[in-house]
């Protein structure tokens, strides 16, 4: 059977929305799993992952860029929060000030490396959760 | 030490030479590999000189599937495959391979000169350009929607920078796939695969090719061609979200290159002025911009003025070496390829993308490849030019620089 061109036009965008709508659906089932600081390794690059312990030390940067230090069990992991996103927290209502050192926290990011060391980076704003003290 | 540095400047090439010519395959997605190597080799130099003279030898080779298969190793040459495949089906391939390889060669030279006596001034320009970038961004965006002239091609251009944009958006903040792995199955469903099975439908046929050193665009144009890609080069080598594929997009538009000998010629530039300026963001901002430069990072956190020229002599030899390379497979493949019939072959490397990919990427790799596939496919059949599908990056890179990124993903909740 010969495919006419509106034909096959037809099933690519059929295909291309329905592909879009498969994507979503699957990124936003497919919950980050929960691991130990400790246990993240180079391999998991690129993931999304979860974290979850305490606030261990804050530092702010003259570019607007807050950096936070998230510890559990002796391991700890750097969190960037960059100053586009600081921008956006705040329109939420969340602020440097609603972070202290202490603070059991809870990350959601992709695990990046910077220049030998593994980071979160959050990119929700819903990403980076102040559970109490 | 020299005698070691050449040893493994050409193992490097020969790596770099079959890893360009291998469809679907690049440099970065052996790096871990490539960086596990350090605990075997005694002088970190010898590993980076290696990562180094692969990197630029798949810069030229990689074009070779682009233009006769069809099939990009990743961003960097995807959108080569449109020109190229049109210049192959002119009976020109060969005249496609000279032009990535003039323009490759040309700006490696300007770029390097241009390091050496400009490069302490790129981060003062960074600091300049930064915070306007989404701004020419969203002009290209208008551009090549409303370059289109007719109101129904218009609305459609518009259609598939929308779907393109979603996908992009959806793909490079989705943990579905690994982020380093994301875009390639998205680029090639976008650019390949749809290229490939639109070919097919077309029952279309490789013409006799003509090898000769014929160049159907003047000297100006070329020059042009290459200094607009070292400027690009430039961008991309500096600015985070700023890719090759989105840097020869303005280009096109912004920079009137949109003939296929010229964009060809600008993107070869763009992607070898990205390897120098990527490697002298790492010397003087710790910015790596590409691949290769993140994997010399691991390997080198400190580098300094001699290590600099080191690298830069490497660049050049190994260019010396694989230009001729180039242009001699340039000139024996289209031989090998008349000899196939198209549609198989076009299968065949459809199928060889599909496997990578689910290799690479797994399922969700190929729901998304499939997906790409789809919007590549309605592009062509909408009539509209492919370079709409650079909406993928255009749009998140648009939404980056505006800072809006986190809002976007809060509302869509992932």
């Amino acid at each position: 059977m010969k495919l006419a061109k509106d034909h096959i036009l037809l099933i690519s965008l059929a295909s291309s929305v329905i592909g879009l709508a498969l994507i979503y659906i699957a990124t936003i089932q497919i919950e980050p799993k929960s691991i130990l600081i400790s246990d993240i390794t180079a391999d998991m690059e690129g993931r999304k992952i979860l974290v979850e312990g305490h606030l261990a030390e804050k530092r702010k940067h003259e570019d607007g860029h807050l950096f936070l230090t998230v510890s559990d069990n002796n391991s700890k992991i750097q969190v960037p929060l960059f100053s586009d996103f600081m921008k956006e927290l705040a329109q939420i209502g969340i602020t440097e000030n609603d972070f202290h050192v202490g603070d059991k926290i809870a990350v959601k990011g992709i695990v990046e490396n910077y220049k030998g060391s593994l980071q979160i980076i959050p990119k929700n704003l819903n990403d980076v959760k102040i559970l109490g003290e | 030490m020299f005698i070691e540095i050449f040893f493994f400047s050409l193992l490097g090439i020969v790596v770099g030479v079959i890893l360009g010519l291998l469809p679907g395959l690049h440099i970065n997605n052996l790096l871990p590999l490539f960086i596990s190597l350090a605990v075997l080799i005694p002088n970190p130099y010898y590993l980076v000189v290696f990562i180094i003279s692969i990197a630029i030898a798949q810069v030229f080779t990689s074009f070779i599937p682009s233009i006769f298969l069809g099939s990009p190793d990743g961003e960097n040459n995807a959108l080569s495959i449109l020109p190229g495949h049109r210049l192959l089906l002119e009976g020109r391939g060969y005249e496609a391979i000279l032009l990535t390889t003039i323009g490759g060669f040309g700006a490696l030279i300007i770029s390097i000169i241009t390091v050496l006596f400009f490069g302490n001034y790129f981060t003062i320009l960074y600091d300049i350009i930064r915070p306007y970038i989404a701004y020419p961004l969203i002009v290209v965006i208008l551009f090549m929607i409303l370059s289109e002239r007719r109101v129904k091609k218009i609305l459609y251009a518009g259609l598939i920078v929308l779907l393109s944009g979603v996908l992009g958006i959806l793909v490079l903040n989705s943990s579905i796939v690994a982020q380093q792995n994301a875009l390639f199955p998205t680029f090639a469903g976008l650019f390949a695969i749809s290229t490939l099975m639109a070919s097919i439908t077309e029952r279309a046929k490789i013409p006799r090719q003509e090898i000769d050193a014929t160049l159907k665009m003047s000297k100006l144009n070329i020059a042009k061609s290459i200094v607009l890609g070292v400027i690009a080069g430039v961008l991309v080598g500096l600015l985070p979200a700023v890719g090759v594929s989105q840097a020869a997009t303005f280009m096109q538009y912004i920079g009137g290159l949109g003939e296929a000998r010229a964009f060809l010629t600008t993107l070869a530039s763009i992607n070898t002025a990205n390897e120098v300026i990527s490697l002298n963001s790492l010397y003087l901002i710790s910015n790596p911009r590409s691949g290769a430069s993140v994997a010399i990072e691991r390997i080198l956190p400190e580098i300094n003025f001699n290590d600099m020229l080191l690298f830069l002599g490497v660049i050049l030899l190994s260019a010396g070496i694989v230009v001729p390379i180039t242009l001699h497979l340039g000139r024996v493949i289209p031989h090998i390829l008349v000899k196939f019939n198209y549609t198989s072959l076009s299968l065949a490397i459809i199928g060889f993308l599909f496997l990578m990919i689910a290799l690479v990427t797994g399922v969700y790799g190929l729901l998304i490849g499939l997906t790409s596939t789809a919007i590549g496919l309605s592009c062509t059949y909408l009539g509209v030019r492919r370079s709409s599908c650079m909406g993928v990056l255009l749009l998140p890179s648009i939404t980056f620089f505006a800072g809006i990124n986190p809002l976007i993903l809060t509302i869509l909740n992932i």
